[in-house]
């Protein structure tokens, strides 16, 4: 075996190591994507899609009746919460009767936004606290199921899922109530993406009327995959939890 | 030992060659800091309203810029302090109708941006935020900050200045704060790279020069060069679908295109997330990191001809054509007054007209063009961020706003 074999192949290993580097250099290796912005603050929103209403942006509710955003997107967030974030954005909804005549509940829709777990985290330690303090909290899995019928009723595909259950914190106040929900990385598992997530009803604690309709906001708004959903201050939801209704 | 001093050198030579790759600043793009080459105030608004009425010729949303006028605001500096743009409002009946912000310089595109909404340094939000981010600084060394500069760099750059001062009034330092991000930066990393050859970037660059100095040429109402507003179009592809990004935007772009054709005659094609997953897997979209979410761009193509075929339709064919910055935007035009979407890919994209975020590495839908003084691309383009980026509203980016491009057309 001559003595300069391992020395050549050295050389060649070198030299081929550099091709490599350069051509990864010179092509950026190719790629493009994943195609997201640093922020996704507001991704999971209801934002109206439907027809114009003497200015106001509509979407339709279910049954015969429909929603309207009040406003614009605001980018502080009600005061009715301790502001967690400065990603943070809300909206107020109202509902019209069928001849679109407006009725007199009002809605809002929050999402928090946080890119850092670490922010996350203290967040949601705080906002739970006050939730505590504030008026009376539970956990419970809300049944989306007949708002996801409906929407596949009138061809809204957008919709499939592959769950029609999702774990909510319920809270019920004089102020507001409704139903808070955590997203946990919904889009990436390398992105250190976090959104803390409420729909309610203004001034009234009878979660009995108001939770389909809560619904409806919920399903407009979209939702991750159903491993990134979870309760505050929770995990990922518990296993004995059947996520699909026959 | 011959041959190892050999490979050695031979390294170093590589080595060396890779330090000539040319990586391009995205908020270099035609700047220059040459007193010869500025554009007084006065012509930059006549510039300004020009504009703003060719506009509104061409986009419907912006038809009420007609019978507006501008108003200066603002001046923009970049890092040296050398003007960069001016900012007008634009009001219409009195009222403010948003800006328009025009080159300081004949090196760069005429219009820089426009829209209704505010300029990121002059909301209200921006001022107390930015300051409260330099407080932060001022506190701990004993300073004061002076009134700040607005520092435009290219797209979504849009920084303050602040001078910080000690007891005496003397200027000790600068502070830059991020207007999109609210965090101070560093401004020597404001540099980012891209893929392209020396010699391609050469062209690109000169390619650029000509087509700049073509548009300052024309920016006057009697040029004979000047596009008139009743020659320019538009055109648009109805019923292409907003889908929201899944599991990456090359495979998400291209969904909308196959979810267009799957209610224009070809019903077997699935849509939504459906036909995302299956694109997903057939061009090969990473799923695990480091590569989650990420497409070679050269598989698109293959993706899209793969699922048609799988739903039995054997006569799509994906046309890649790279674009070095606006080059195909004519042969775009034709595929948009056929009807038929494709998928754009971009290398550092600019920001959307009138959108604080640039696209960066992205794939988005292409479906319409306003051809004018600057031509624009329509686009769906995945994101959803109410306000800025509501999923179910089209966006224009100028033709060209990219280091490079490449598009698949989607033919049958």
């Amino acid at each position: 075996m001559s003595k300069c074999k391992p020395k050549t192949l050295i050389v060649l290993v070198m030299v081929l190591i550099s091709i490599i580097l350069i051509a990864g250099s010179y092509f950026h290796f190719g790629f493009i994507g994943p195609g997201l912005p640093d922020s996704i603050n507001g991704w999971y929103f209801p934002e109206p899609d439907g027809f114009y209403n003497n200015g106001t942006r509509m979407f339709t509710g279910t049954g015969t009746e429909h929603f309207g955003r009040i406003g614009g997107i605001s980018s502080t967030c009600p005061l009715m919460f301790p502001n967690i974030s400065d990603e943070c954005i809300g909206g107020q909804y109202e509902r019209f009767y069928p001849d679109l005549s407006p009725m007199d509940d009002k809605y809002v829709a929050i999402s928090w936004s946080f890119n850092r777990t670490e922010d996350f985290e203290n967040a949601e330690k705080i906002l739970y606290q006050s939730l505590e303090e504030s008026g009376n909290i539970s956990v419970m899995i809300l049944d989306i199921g007949p708002e996801l019928r409906r929407r596949s009723a009138i061809g809204d595909n957008e919709t499939q899922y592959g769950f029609n259950k999702v774990p909510v914190t319920q809270y019920i106040s004089n102020k507001t109530s409704g139903y808070f929900m955590e997203f946990r990385r919904p889009l990436l598992q390398d992105r250190e993406d976090y959104m803390i997530v409420y729909y309610g009803v203004l001034d009234s604690n009878d979660m009995s009327a108001h939770s389909r309709f809560l619904t409806v906001l919920m399903v407009q708004g979209g939702f991750p995959p159903y491993d990134r959903i979870s309760r505050l201050m929770d995990t990922l939801p518990t296993e004995n939890v059947s996520k699909n209704l026959p | 030992m011959k041959t190892l001093k050999l490979g050695v050198i031979l390294l170093a030579l590589l080595l060396a060659a890779m330090a000539l790759v040319p990586c391009a600043s995205a908020g270099n793009t035609g700047l220059v800091n040459a007193q010869s080459d500025m554009v007084s105030k006065d012509q930059a608004q006549n510039v300004a309203l020009l504009n703003i009425h060719d506009i509104a010729h061409s986009a419907e949303n912006f038809s009420d810029w007609m019978d507006s006028t501008v108003w200066f605001s603002n001046t923009y500096y970049d890092l040296s302090g050398s003007p960069t743009a001016y900012a007008f409002d634009i009001k219409h009946d009195g009222k403010y109708d948003g800006y328009i912000l025009i080159s300081a310089t004949v090196n760069n595109y005429p219009v820089l941006e426009c829209s209704k909404g505010v300029i990121p340094t002059l909301s209200p939000e921006a001022a107390t935020e930015s300051l409260s981010v330099v407080s932060q600084r001022t506190k701990t060394e004993g300073l004061t900050s002076a009134d700040p500069k607005p520092v435009y760099l290219g797209a979504t750059f849009y920084l303050m200045e602040y001078p910080l001062e000690n007891k005496t009034g003397t200027v000790v330092d600068h502070v830059f704060v991020d207007l999109t991000d609210k965090k101070v930066i560093n401004v020597s990393d404001t540099g980012m790279g891209i893929p392209l050859t020396k010699d391609s970037l050469l062209k690109n660059q000169q390619d650029k020069k000509e087509e700049i100095a073509k548009l300052w040429n024309e920016q006057s109402p009697s040029s004979q060069s000047r596009v008139s507003p009743l020659l320019r179009s538009s055109n648009y592809i109805y019923d292409v679908p907003f889908y929201q990004w899944y599991l990456g935007c090359s495979p998400t772009a291209a969904g909308m295109v196959l979810g267009y054709w799957s209610s224009h005659g070809y019903s077997n094609l699935p849509t939504g997330t459906t036909v995302i997953n299956e694109l997903a897997s057939a061009m090969g979209t990473g799923s695990t990191w480091p590569l989650n979410g990420v497409t070679w761009p050269i598989f698109i193509d293959d993706g899209i001809e793969t699922v048609a075929r799988n739903h039995g339709y054997t006569s799509f064919d994906g046309v890649e054509n790279i674009w070095l910055y606006g080059d195909h935007f004519e042969e775009m035009a034709s595929e948009v007054d056929a009807q038929r979407p494709f998928v754009l890919s971009m290398a550092a994209g600019g920001m959307a007209v009138g959108k604080p975020t640039a696209y960066g590495y992205h794939s988005v839908t292409g479906v319409g063009y306003v051809r004018g003084i600057q031509n624009d691309i329509t686009i769906h383009d995945t994101w959803n961020n109410p306000p800025n980026y509501p999923l179910s509203s089209d966006r224009l980016i100028a033709n060209g706003n990219w280091a490079a491009a490449m598009t698949d057309w989607v033919r049958h």
